[in-house]
């Protein structure tokens, strides 16, 4: 056996063992995955939002949820294949390792699904790194008349504006691989705010209301694409 | 009776006799002459038949008219020749005549006497003559001898006719018997003559081959020339016709054929039947059976144990044997039906001919091969018959030992070489893969040259075949100096048993320890190229500027905007859209800089948030105003509207006019960083430095006092020392003890002093000064009472002398000092108070009481051992200025010792020390050269910091005092003599004097502190002069603007009319306000207290007082004054602003007090689980070199642990309840804080594992992860977010098809793998892998 077979066959390996782990340890039912993230970020902000996400998923819809801890994952976990969906939010620095961008871009091209959700601050340097994951696609602009705000709920306005910081408009800003959404970028919306507890921001609830529509589309979507 | 009588009766009787012999002869004649006539007869008629026979006539009628007439001849020849001439013999009375003609002579005698004899009686004759006569004729016939009468003789012929036929017939017979068989049938029984049967025989008949065989068939036929044909089927099949072709006998004969035809490849039951004319063969049956052949192999793998496999069992059709090797191989060889022998050939790999080697049977079918897995090679089966005939041979299978693969190591973190971070902890994230396991798990590492150490993890069990090693390495117990590099790799090693274990070894990474001098530097540099950009972008911007001015001023005289300025427009927005694409790039690079430096603890905070500052402040020159402004320029371009443009042109104008202010103040706030970081830098060196000589000092020092030969020499020289001299002179070196003591007192009084100067300025340094005094206050009293106990101490040996009982210090209570003896009663109280507590306390109450004796028990522990170390270091003393000692004189001294009770334990102590550290002469010459090297490195620093004063001293020639200074640092005679004795130390300790060496370094220490506080002084001079100026500017520009603010007051409020004079004066007051605003703007570019909105509120009152001046003008004086009056209260409100900012100057703070205070109080905390983590670690070794054993002290050290975490804990929830406000600063730290409970009842129960390592290492990542977070993000007045409106925007464009094609593909080349030969394992994870890629693709 060659070496190259080799390296194939501990390949599979690690693929067989990571999925049978996964299988063996994983619960059943949707779980979503806190990305973990070096440049020191916050990678940790909005700490209530994706259990009161799995809550919601739960009680809206129909999707069977695992349980309403989010697990949280590196992108060099081997577990990160195990996650449908990864979401990533902060407030400053995010920067990922060359392994890092590789692993990124490996999972997103093989289903995987990536949420950044910018909770100010994290704009210019998440450009940046996913600019080296994906260097020859752009972020796109959402049109409202895309299927992520039709769903499962109907948001005719596109992305909701859960916080103001300087006045710009909140996107939704996503990444096409050969057809398919990889990864949308909330900026200027703070979806993770609106999210959260109520006791945590004290936003109006028709803002949270909005925000939590927008996640379960974004779930939804996720995983009937 | 006569005579004639007698004579009568002897005629009669000898006629009767010739009667006989008569009959006889006749009847042999016929006979003879019968059989000739017979059997020629015969003859012909077989010679008919046989010519009809061979001539293929056949006719029954003619064949019976032969017979008959064959048959007719032969009784013909019956009758005439043998009965007719029986029936006819002649009587007596024809007989005497046939008797007469023989005896012509006699005439009739006899024939007269026969007549006389038959008529004798009364009538006729004499008696006599008649006697006579008859006498004569009886006497006559007597002479004839008729009893051999012979008939005449048989013809020839007939004897020749009968010879021929009987040649004939033998000659037939001999030549065909068939054919006179047959001729002799048709003969006898004519009706046979008719055509002759066919026979046909046919071989094999009834068979059975094997299956594929080919059946050769034969028929041989009789009675027909025609070819016979096969006739077959399959059972219950159509007939099928196949013709016989001659066979190996030839052409057939007219009646007579030999055939043969063959069933090719027979692979099913057939049946057959040969058919010819007039004939057909019975119907037979091929039966098909299986030809001998091996139907599979079934291996029963034994693995090499340690692969954790047990045994397997795997069926297969080929017999290729894949397994790891060193597996035992009992490989079941299959066969359909029983053979009479069988053997294997086996053919190592590499070499010519195979071996032959028998199979063991083990039952009728199945034959057996036992083997062991180690080489390749390849096999043939053989199967024999009983004739010891081979009737099959395998393929050759191969046997492919699979060999236990090197397993593989990928090291994640760190992903490259790197500075080490300040908490001197490296996180290590591996993932190892193994196919069976492993043996060992190593870090090597190397501290520059010196020899490479490893420490070893377990992070896997037994047999676990992969495992992520994720751990946080504390270097902190590496001894290292700045500027030393670490390399290290991983290595794990296998559990093969078979072959030896093998390894993977990761590539090496180094981590340098680096000064913070150098990274005050490094940073320096940075922004010094990122002053050097942004004053390019600046230039630019102002070129830029300068020619839209030109054309507003084209636009303004009436100029149309002809198609050169539209496209000289166009391309000055290009231009100013790259601009703000390079200073996005800066802002980036500035960004990672200031990352890099908010990993450094040591780093000035200060500077960080200045750096921090400075970023968003780059960030606003390049925002969105100036985005905007070219937007509307590029929209009013579109539109071709001169008034449109113009306008949009003067709004880009003035933010450019900003962006250059924001520019500029950059630039020029950058260069004052810079200077700061070049301070700061060589304020780091000297530290370094400092410390690096230390360390060589304290390296002596304990190299003097753990000398084993310096410590055997002590007995000799107390033996020459008078008792109260030895007092005097552990005296003296108490007194330097506490000099040493003293000065580190002063050292700390004078950096308690600088803290304090630090507090003047501001609440914050305040505090820090203040906690930092006190804990120097405490040390300075900790030293002052080491200085008090030394004193005590030195009194008490003194006192004491020889008093002292010997015996080991740990078992003899009697060799301790009383202090000593106190601390131990003391203890053993407690411990008795402890274990009684056990018995009776209850739970709550008992615990926090046990903790609370814990502590004390461990404090006074810890005095215990102090003072055992200052007794041990003070005897070391004591024998030092023993010299002359030698080895042989020991056991005397001992004997001397234990009369003077002092220095026998000691003796002991160093010995066991010795053996402990390992310190051989041999050894401790090597560390003395490493001292060396040290002392080589500290004097190159010194070199590299006189360099670096030097470059500094030109960069700031204009800054006389910090000129000064550098030079008196660079040149003064404090940095000559300490370079001098540095040298002298080097010197002394190459030369392996380490003694000599001691002052020197200690010397080179005390100056290169000296050196450090100097530096720190310029640094805090310089800091303090620019905060000084800075404070004194605003100070001019508020009062300024008060006076202002009241002339303003004064103008407007006054009744004159005169219009000229009062906007004359206005204008004047107009122009002060320009200065000041210029002043303001001065001093904004050399501190961070003045904000953009003080300076946007003064030109906001200045536009006022301009429109006021306006107005005056005109002669409005209502709008004028009212412009006056608002302009006043906008100065006011500038005012205010700027004392506000005043005020913020003179406490020292520029925004980020919370943050560092949060910032310490999370340092704290991660140190003191640094500690915790550190102890649980030793704990958790101890527990595992006593066999998972905990002594009661380490309990109870377990109990103090436990509580530390819950302090620490508590600690977390007080940062996290007073900074509720900044919760987004320290992230999600609830988690954390029940992640702490749990391990704090984790050690409280003594429950010590590896998994509470490990989440003690997470809740120490967690901490310095969210220090990193907080010295990177801090505050920024942008993210304290208020809540959106929900006001709709229009949709963006739609996604462009193209974004949204789909041309994915299946990739199925894994599948090629399928190929390949791998072992059972693999293959069925190969297997599974596949399946589970089938049931995805399956789902929809």
């Amino acid at each position: 056996m060659g070496h190259r077979n080799l390296k194939a066959v501990l390949l599979v390996i690690g693929l067989v063992a990571s999925l049978s782990g996964a299988a063996q340890a994983a619960p059943e039912g949707f779980r979503i995955a806190r990305l973990k993230y070096g440049g020191g970020g916050d990678w940790y902000s909005n700490p209530s939002s994706l259990p009161n996400l799995l809550n919601g998923l739960k009680k809206r819809t129909q999707i069977d949820v695992a349980d309403f801890k989010e697990g949280r994952v590196e992108l060099v976990d081997e577990g990160l294949f195990s996650y449908p969906l990864v979401y990533m939010n902060g407030h400053g620095e995010v920067r990922f390792s060359a392994a890092e961008v590789e692993r990124l871009r490996e999972y997103l091209d093989q289903g995987g699904f990536l949420w950044a959700d910018d909770n100010y601050g994290m704009d210019r340097s998440f450009r940046r790194e996913i600019g080296k994951v994906f260097p020859d696609e752009k972020l796109v602009d959402l049109p409202f008349s895309h299927e992520l705000f039709h769903a499962y709920y109907d948001l005719p306005h596109g992305t909701p504006k859960v916080h103001e910081h300087d006045g710009k408009p909140a996107q939704a800003l996503a990444i096409f691989r050969k057809g398919r959404l990889v990864v949308v970028y909330t900026y200027q919306s703070d979806i993770g705010d609106g999210l959260e507890d109520a006791a945590v921001h004290k936003d109006p609830e028709e803002i949270r209301e909005q925000a939590m529509k927008f996640a379960v589309n974004l779930v939804v979507y996720v995983m009937t694409h | 009776m006569t005579g004639a009588d007698r004579g009568y009766r002897r005629i009669i009787a000898a006629l009767d006799q010739g009667r006989r012999a008569l009959a006889r002869a006749r009847f042999t004649a016929g006979l003879l002459r019968f059989a000739g006539i017979a059997l020629a007869t015969g003859a012909s008629v077989l010679l008919w038949a046989v010519l009809q026979r061979s001539l293929r006539f056949y006719s029954v009628p003619v064949a019976t008219a032969v017979s008959v007439l064959g048959a007719g001849v032969i009784v013909f020849a019956l009758v005439r020749w043998l009965v007719v001439p029986l029936v006819r013999l002649p009587g007596r009375d024809r007989f005497v005549t046939l008797v007469e003609e023989k005896l012509p002579e006699e005439k009739n005698l006899v024939v007269n006497a026969y007549q006389l004899g038959k008529d004798a009686g009364p009538g006729g004759g004499s008696p006599d003559l008649i006697d006579a006569l008859v006498a004569r004729a009886a006497e006559r016939v007597d002479s004839l001898d008729l009893r051999r009468w012979r008939d005449p003789a048989p013809d020839r012929p007939y004897l020749w006719a009968g010879g021929a036929a009987v040649a004939v017939i033998a000659a037939l017979a001999l030549l065909s018997p068939s054919l006179l068989t047959g001729a002799l049938g048709q003969v006898l029984r004519p009706s046979t003559a008719k055509a002759p049967p066919v026979t046909l025989t046919v071989s094999p008949g009834a068979a059975e081959v094997e299956r594929g065989e080919d059946l050769a068939i034969t028929a041989t036929v009789e009675g027909t020339a025609k070819t016979p044909e096969l006739h077959f089927r399959e059972r219950n099949g159509e007939w099928r016709v196949r013709p016989f072709a001659p066979g190996p006998a030839g052409p057939a004969g007219r009646d007579y054929g030999d055939y043969r035809t063959v069933l090719k490849a027979v692979d099913r039951t057939l049946e057959y039947r040969v058919t010819a004319p007039r004939a057909a063969s019975p119907l037979y049956t091929i039966r098909v059976k299986e030809p001998p052949r091996i139907t599979g192999f079934r291996a029963l793998l034994g693995y090499p144990a340690y692969s954790g496999l047990g045994s397997e069992t795997v069926e297969s059709g080929a017999g290729d044997v894949a397994a790891l090797a060193g597996t035992d191989v009992d490989l079941r060889i299959l066969t359909n039906r029983p053979m009479a022998g069988a053997f294997v050939e086996w053919l190592r790999e590499g070499e010519g001919a195979p071996d032959t080697v028998a199979v063991e049977r083990l039952d009728e079918t199945t034959w057996r091969l036992p083997f062991r897995m180690s080489e390749p090679a390849t096999y043939s089966m053989i199967l024999t018959d009983a004739a010891g005939e081979e009737r099959v041979r395998s393929p050759r299978y191969r046997i492919d030992p699979t060999p236990d693969r090197a397993p593989y190591l990928t090291l994640h973190l760190p992903r490259s070489d790197h500075d080490l971070y300040d908490d001197m902890m490296e996180k290590i994230v591996a993932d190892a893969a193994d196919d069976y396991g492993f043996s060992s798990v190593r870090l090597y590492y190397r501290v520059d040259d010196e020899p490479e150490r490893y420490t070893a993890f377990k992070p896997y069990t037994e047999g676990q075949n992969q495992f992520r090693l994720d751990t946080l390495w504390d270097m902190s117990g590496i001894e290292m100096l700045p500027g030393s590099v670490v390399s290290f790799y991983l290595k794990v090693l296998d559990n093969d048993t078979v072959n030896g274990p093998k390894a993977a070894t990761s590539e090496v990474r180094r981590v340098r320890f680096p000064t913070v001098g150098e990274m005050y530097k490094e940073v320096a540099e940075e922004h010094r190229q990122e002053i050097g950009k942004l004053s390019d972008v600046h230039e630019e911007q102002a070129a830029l500027q300068e020619k839209l001015q030109k054309l507003a001023d084209d636009l303004k005289a009436g100029k149309n905007m002809d198609w050169d300025a539209r496209q000289n427009l166009e391309q000055n927005l290009q231009q100013q859209q790259a601009m703000e694409k390079q200073v996005s790039e800066v802002l980036d690079r500035l960004q990672e800089t200031l990352n890099k430096a908010s990993n450094r603890a040591q780093m000035n905070q200060q500077l960080v948030q200045k750096m921090s500052e400075l970023n968003r402040l780059l960030e606003n020159v390049a925002g969105k105003e100036m985005q905007q402004a070219l937007q509307r320029l590029s929209e009013a371009l579109k539109t071709m509207d001169k008034n449109r443009i113009r306008a949009a042109m003067e709004d880009l104008q003035k933010n450019r006019e900003q962006m250059l202010q924001g520019l500029d103040r950059t630039i020029e706030l950058l260069k004052q960083i810079r200077k700061e970081e070049q301070v700061a830098d060589v304020v780091r060196r000297t530290e370094d430095i400092a410390d690096l000589q230390e360390q060589i000092a304290e390296a002596l020092k304990e190299m003097g006092e753990k000398d084993p030969a310096e410590n055997a020499r002590l007995p000799e020289d107390r033996e020459k020392t008078a008792p109260n001299d030895e007092g005097a002179r552990t005296g003296d070196e108490q007194q330097a003890k506490q000099d040493e003591a003293s000065r580190k007192g002063e050292k700390q009084q004078a950096e308690q002093e600088s803290e304090a100067r630090k507090a003047e300025n501001g609440p914050k340094d305040a505090d820090e000064a203040s906690q930092k005094g006190e804990k120097q206050q405490d040390t300075r009293d900790e030293a002052s009472q080491k200085g008090k106990k030394q004193q005590n101490e030195r009194d008490g040996a003194s006192q004491e002398g020889d008093r002292q009982p010997s015996g080991d210090k740990k078992t003899s209570p009697e060799a301790m000092s009383p202090e000593m003896k106190a601390l131990l009663q003391e203890i053993q109280d407690l411990q008795e108070q402890i274990a009684g507590e056990e018995a009776k306390q209850a739970e709550q109450r008992a615990a926090q009481d046990k903790k609370e004796l814990a502590e004390r028990l461990e404090k006074l522990q810890d005095q215990l051992d102090r003072l055992r170390q200052e007794r041990d270091q003070e005897k070391n003393q004591q024998a030092q200025k023993n010299p002359g000692q030698t080895p042989k004189d020991r056991p005397q001294d001992g004997q001397k010792q234990s009369a003077s009770g002092q220095q026998q334990p000691s003796q002991q102590q160093g010995d066991q020390q010795q053996g402990n550290r390992g310190q051989s002469p041999k050894s401790e010459k090597e560390r003395l050269k490493r001292l060396a090297q040290k002392q080589k490195q500290a004097k190159q620093l010194v070199e590299e910091l006189k360099r670096r004063l030097e470059t500094l001293k030109k960069l700031n020639e204009e800054d006389q005092d910090l000129s000064r200074n550098l030079d008196d640092m660079e040149t003064g005679e404090n940095t000559r003599k300490m370079q001098e004795n540095m040298q002298q130390s080097g010197k002394q300790m190459e030369g392996g004097k380490k003694q000599k060496a001691s002052p020197y370094a200690f010397k080179a220490r005390d100056q290169a502190r000296q050196l450090a506080q100097q530096a720190q002084k310029m640094q805090k001079q310089m800091e303090d002069s620019l905060q000084d100026d800075s404070i004194a500017r605003m100070e001019a520009v508020i009062r300024g603007l008060i006076e202002i603010s009241g002339s303003e007051q004064r103008l407007f409020q006054s009744g004159e009319s005169d219009e000229r004079a009062l906007a004359s004066r206005q204008f004047n007051l107009v122009e002060v306000t320009r200065a000041y605003a210029e002043s303001l703007m001065a001093l904004s570019r050399q501190t961070f207290a003045v904000r953009s909105e003080d300076s946007g509120q003064l030109g906001k009152a200045l536009q006022t007082m301009e429109r006021s001046t306006r107005f005056y003008e005109l002669g409005n004086l209502r709008r004028a004054r009212h412009e006056g009056s608002e302009s006043s209260s906008e100065l006011n409100t500038t005012i205010v602003k700027l004392m506000q900012s005043h005020q913020q100057m003179c406490s020292g703070q520029s925004g980020g007090g919370s943050m560092q205070k949060m910032l310490q109080q999370m340092q704290g905390l991660s140190q003191g689980q640094q500690q915790i983590n550190d102890q649980t670690g030793r704990m958790s070794s101890s527990r595992s070199r006593n066999q998972g054993r905990l002594s009661r002290s380490a309990k109870e050290r377990m109990q103090w642990l436990a509580a530390q975490q819950e302090m620490i804990r508590q600690g977390l929830e007080e940062v996290q309840k007073e900074f509720s406000e900044s919760r987004d600063l320290l992230g999600d730290m609830q988690g954390l804080v029940e992640e702490m409970k749990d391990v704090e009842k984790k050690l409280g129960k003594n429950q010590i594992d590896r998994k509470l390592i490990q989440r003690q290492q997470q809740i120490l990542t967690r901490l310095l992860d969210a220090q990193r977070s907080v010295r990177q993000q801090e505050m920024s007045p942008e993210r304290e977010s208020r809540t959106a409106t929900l006001a709709p925007r229009t949709s963006p464009p739609e996604l462009p098809a193209e974004l949204l094609r789909t041309d994915r593909t299946l990739e199925e080349d894994l599948l090629r793998g399928a190929n390949d030969r791998y072992p059972v394992q693999y293959r069925r994870l190969v297997e599974d892998y596949f399946r589970s890629l089938a049931k995805e693709t399956r789902t929809p």
